[in-house]
């Protein structure tokens, strides 16, 4: 167990800066998620404290130990990777096995270690099996047993869910979280889903092109969105962000625009006393909830409709907007954030 | 559909006419003159005085007409032999001498006792109608005669010496091996130039029964005399015709043997003077001449030919040839020392005429080479034994012994005689082995669902099986049909175009033969592949290893460099090899910076020159397979194995082997195949040297077909091919079982 800090790090290829001087202190036990768009970085960044990836400038330390000049294997972390990297011509329990019998473990504790996380893992079965033989969920179960069987001083995740389906991921997904229960080894863990950074984090760090946005633990990140880009990027459906002179709402001072979550403001019939009124354009009906959609000035907007307690909605209906007062965010010109 | 079709009519018409022509090849056609086809291997002058002579002979003759056939010279005596019998040959030929008593018990040619008629014979230069006489009959017209003689470079050699000490103390004078100078550069590791020495010294080749005589004193003596000029260091190691040539041209060489045949390729302004050998003086004191082989060359009448009238127009056809006014032209135009006595009148005294005379001189002190069928069964062996005494310092009389009990062997296995089955009984094996194919092809019918279903079958997929027709005849008439020949003559003993049926007996005999040849030469065969193999997968998968490199600049240059030696044609490769192991010219010396050391004498150095160079050869193939198997390896098992805490090494072995695998095990087996049979390297590097201790199987199997006299021990040969083709069959269905277990387990 160990805790990571990123001091400054940087990541070139020739002239283009990839990962632009990233701060991040990581706790020992702590579970970080990093998410951002495609490309911004975030494999970038795990590959450089694997040791995959050289560091163009910048420091990284392992419990106060610099490393940035020590070999991947010697770092003493496990990694998962998207693509499972099995070896494809050993069978299961050899998978697992790899680091041990490379780190001269004895035989017998080996087999002892394997059968363990094999169990964990929901293995024990498979051992003789060939990768090329396992359904995808297994195959990432034996990727994460290859990690987890090694008792490394850290996990790093290289968004290990991405080729499983909607259904196998909520299930994996909870036995990341099973295991990080178990073991509390530090995690890192790279993503571009939000949910997954939401539901497994202890601490989110956004990072867009190449620069943290904000680091945060996930109620704040999704609560208190630094600037604009986290406050779009996280939460489905997008965060409605609108010039402050289209609602009628005290702003603070040099605030240009009002953001607000649409799961935070109501559609109703009246519209008095409304922040604004919207016409209905779009209604999309999930069963547990309702959505409308409409526009506020140019901008999309989008709120939360009881259609059980109003009466069923049409297109062309107006609606008045509601939301309380603490769960509106203020952004400046820059797009940064102003607490009231 | 219509394209299948006219294409097929097109095939039968061109086979149809093939057989209509070959058909009227014998006939006589009555309306036209009749034509006699005379065939010969000459080249440049020579063969331009022939088509010249024909062409005044066709202008001014009316009742036939004369057709020439110029074949190229490697292939003249295999065509020879395989056309005459199948009445697809010449009425009259040119060739040498030697090959007669071969011909004649094949019938290939006939007695022409008429034709040289006293007369005849009494125009002819003295010394050469015994060389066309055979069992006492007169088989060939001579034309012309050579023979190598002593040439030399009056500037450094002013007058030709008369003794062979005399030539020494010149040699010797002449030799400058800081500057490459030689004194005196033969072949002396080839029994046709080591035979002045050979009869100078009272040696011989066959005792007066006509038995091989290849240890007689005389013979050892003749060889230590030529292991003395070696050691002199006259002569350089390892000589060439080539090299000789070079050599005298440049002004390195002061006198060479050659023979007039190396007229053309003496550089402009050269200046060179041609005389006979000189005396030599044996431990006795006796003193004779250095004679060195004649060879005659002679106009031979087609044993088909059996026509009265059609034979008297081609021994018309002979006299023309031979008659004064055109040896004239052949002895000036063409420079041939001629046959006809009266043609020498017309010698002067320029360059030419000297050069002539030199030749002349060296006929009147020289030996007929000996037309029997044993004297083919002789050169191998006898070339061995020389070079091993020259090469090695091998004692000759330790050689010799060797080959003269090589040469009974060989002549005991060939000479066996059997009641003559005839071609008939060739067929018939050959036969029963197409029935057995036939029969197998007959139960893959039937399990495909009998002959109904395979014929719904076809002609529901009419098209495909249409497309495929031309491939499948194709492996039928050039790989099945030939197989099967091959493996049934493996049943027979072949002399002179008479197939004997044995049965197993050439197997037996080179399975549980006196001599172990077959296995030891299978050993050296199992070490070169096995040598070879690990040599090139590992050079191949190392070279693939950098080359993927991703930081390595210039990749796609190194990859079309490292591919050239596979794009080259192997035979040229091998040549250029063998020039570069060379122990005084060479490259492979000069780099390593050693001086005179010759790789061909000893069996470990002769498998590495022969090693190296199919190595060569042979790398780029897995390098290619190995690259692309490289790059179907995910980059990310090796990050993930670098996590795994494995070093780079680590990682090779865990990893990128094992992972190879799959795509090296089809290449190595198709490797090791290609290097079993690797013959062109071996033939043509080492040449079986020492000894013939460096062949292995296919080379021996060759060596018996086509250089151990009696026409070609065919059966043994094909006896070998066979045992050849179970081997690979055997290692190739277990390494398909191994190689199925890997892809298995992937
Ligand atoms: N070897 C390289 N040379 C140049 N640019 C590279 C190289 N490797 C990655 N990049 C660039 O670096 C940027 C960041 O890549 P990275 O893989 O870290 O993105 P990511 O955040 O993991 O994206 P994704 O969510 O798609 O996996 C990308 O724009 C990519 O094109
Ligand atoms: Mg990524």
């Amino acid at each position: 167990m160990a805790a990571i800090s990123l001091r400054g790090i940087e990541k070139r290829y020739g002239d283009v800066v990839i990962v632009k001087g990233l701060d991040l202190e990581i706790k020992d036990g702590e579970f970080v998620v990093l998410v951002g768009p495609s490309g911004c970085g975030k494999s970038t960044t795990l590959r450089m404290i694997a040791g995959l990836e050289t560091i163009s400038a910048g420091e990284l330390c392992i419990d106060g130990q610099r490393v940035n000049d020590v070999a991947p294997g010697d770092r003493d972390l496990a990694m998962v990777f998207q693509s499972y990297a099995l070896y494809p011509h050993m069978s299961v329990r050899e998978n697992i096995a790899f680091g041990l019998v490379v780190r001269k473990v004895k035989k017998a504790e080996i087999n002892q270690r394997v059968d363990d996380a094999a169990e964990m893992l929901k293995l024990s079965g498979l051992l003789h099996r060939k990768p090329k033989d396992l359904s995808g969920g297994q195959r990432q179960r034996v990727a994460m047993a290859r990690a987890v069987v090694r008792r490394p001083r850290a996990f790093l995740f290289d968004e290990p869910l991405s080729n499983l389906d909607a259904k196998l991921r909520m299930e994996v997904r909870a036995e990341i979280a099973a295991l990080r229960r178990r073991f509390s080894t530090t995690t890192v863990y790279v993503t571009h889903d939000q949910v997954e950074a939401m539901t497994l984090a202890d601490r989110v760090v956004v990072l867009n092109d190449g620069v943290a946005q904000q680091v945060g633990t996930p109620l704040e990140v999704y609560r208190r969105p630094a600037n604009r880009f986290v406050a779009t990027f996280l939460g489905t459906p997008t965060m409605n962000v609108v010039d402050k002179a289209l609602l009628k709402v005290a702003v603070p001072g040099n605030a240009l625009h009002v953001g607000v979550r649409p799961h935070d403001v109501q559609a109703r019939k009246e519209t008095a006393g409304a922040l604004v009124a919207m016409r209905v354009e779009h209604i999309e009906r999930l069963g547990q909830e309702s959505f409308v959609f409409g526009r506020v000035g140019e901008e999309r907007f989008g709120a939360v409709v009881d259609e059980d307690a109003l009466g069923v909605l049409e297109h062309g209906s107006e609606v008045g907007l509601f939301s309380r007062a603490d769960r509106l965010s203020f952004f400046n010109d820059k797009g940064l954030r102003i607490d009231a | 559909m219509n394209r299948v079709v006219v294409v097929g009519l097109l095939l039968c018409a061109l086979v149809l006419a093939a057989r209509a022509r070959a058909g009227d090849d014998g006939a006589e056609d009555a309306a036209a003159r009749p034509e006699i086809v005379l065939w010969h291997a000459y080249r440049a002058d020579e063969a331009a005085v022939i088509e010249e002579i024909v062409a005044g002979i066709n202008a001014s003759e009316t009742a036939f007409q004369v057709k020439v056939l110029a074949v190229p010279y490697d292939a003249y005596l295999d065509k020879i032999g395989a056309a005459i019998p199948r009445g697809r040959g010449p009425d009259l030929f040119i060739a040498a001498h030697d090959p007669i008593g071969d011909w004649a018990e094949a019938k290939t040619i006939q007695p022409i006792d008429d034709v040289v008629d006293a007369q005849t014979a009494s125009s002819l230069v003295p010394g050469l109608l015994p060389a066309v006489v055979y069992r006492g009959h007169v088989y060939g017209l001579p034309l012309a005669f050579k023979s190598v003689a002593l040439w030399r470079n009056p500037r450094r050699v002013p007058q030709a010496p008369a003794t062979l000490d005399e030539l020494m103390r010149v040699a010797v004078e002449q030799t400058n091996a800081a500057e490459g100078r030689y004194g005196f550069v033969y072949e002396n590791r080839d029994v046709y130039y080591h035979a002045p020495l050979l009869f100078g010294l009272g040696g011989r080749l066959f005792d007066g029964e006509g038995r091989p005589a290849l240890d007689d004193p005389n013979n050892v003596a003749s060889i230590e005399k030529a292991q003395a000029i070696n050691a002199a260091k006259v002569v350089p190691q390892e000589v060439s015709g080539t090299l000789l040539l070079s050599l005298f041209n440049e002004d390195k060489a002061a006198m060479i043997v050659t023979g007039p045949w190396s007229r053309g390729e003496i550089a402009a302004g050269v200046p060179f003077e041609v005389s006979a050998l000189p005396d030599v003086v044996d431990a006795a004191g006796v003193r004779r001449p250095m004679k060195p082989l004649l060879t005659v060359e002679a106009l031979f009448l087609s044993g088909r030919l059996v026509d009265p009238a059609r034979r008297a127009l081609a021994v018309r056809v002979a006299r023309l040839l031979s008659d004064e006014a055109r040896s004239v032209l052949r002895l000036k135009k063409a420079r041939q020392p001629v046959a006809l006595e009266k043609a020498w009148d017309s010698v002067g005294d320029d360059d030419d005429g000297r050069v002539q005379r030199g030749f002349r001189a060296q006929l009147d002190r020289s030996v007929p080479t000996p037309n029997s069928p044993a004297m083919k069964a002789l050169w191998s062996p006898f070339n061995l034994a020389l070079g091993e005494s020259i090469g090695q310092g091998t004692p000759p009389s330790v050689t010799l012994a060797q080959a003269q009990a090589k040469v009974k062997g060989e002549m005991a296995v060939v000479e066996h005689s059997t009641e003559a089955t005839g071609e008939g009984g060739f067929v018939v094996v050959v036969g029963a082995l197409l029935l057995l194919l036939l029969g197998w092809t007959a139960l893959a019918v039937r399990k495909f669902g009998g002959a109904a279903a395979l014929l719904s079958g076809i002609r529901k997929n009419g098209i495909a099986y249409a497309y495929v027709a031309p491939a499948l005849t194709a492996t039928l008439v050039l790989v099945l049909f030939p197989f099967a020949v091959g493996v049934g003559m493996g049943f027979f003993r072949h002399t002179w175009g008479t197939y004997t049926f044995v049965g197993m007996e050439n197997f037996v005999s080179i399975l549980a033969g006196a001599d172990s040849t077959f296995f030891r030469t299978l050993g050296v065969t199992v070490l070169w592949t096995a040598s070879n193999i690990v040599l090139h997968v590992s050079i191949g998968v190392l070279l693939a290893l950098i080359l993927s490199q991703a930081r390595l600049r210039f990749r796609g240059v190194y990859r079309v460099l490292f591919v050239i030696p596979w794009a080259m044609p192997s035979y040229i490769t091998a040549l250029i090899w063998k020039g570069m192991f060379h122990p005084e010219f060479g490259a492979v010396n000069a780099l390593l910076g050693i001086q005179g050391f010759s790789w061909m004498n000893s069996f470990w150095s002769a498998f590495a020159a022969n090693l190296v160079t199919n190595t060569w050869l042979g790398f780029p193939f897995m390098m290619v397979t190995a690259l692309g198997g490289l790059t179907s390896i995910p980059k990310d098992l090796y990050e993930a194995a670098a996590l795994d805490g494995a070093g780079p090494l680590k990682r090779f072995t865990s990893i990128t082997l094992p992972l190879l695998r799959p795509t090296l095990a089809p290449a190595i087996v198709l490797g090791t195949v290609w290097t079993f049979n690797m013959f062109n390297v071996i033939y043509l590097v080492s040449g079986g040297a020492p000894g013939g201790k460096t062949d292995i199987l296919v080379t021996e199997a060759f060596r018996w077909a086509f250089e151990r006299g009696q026409g070609g021990a065919f059966g043994t040969a094909a006896a070998y091919s066979t045992l050849i083709f179970l081997m690979l069959l055997s290692y190739n269905v277990a390494a398909a079982r191994v190689t199925r277990g890997i892809e298995g387990s992937k």
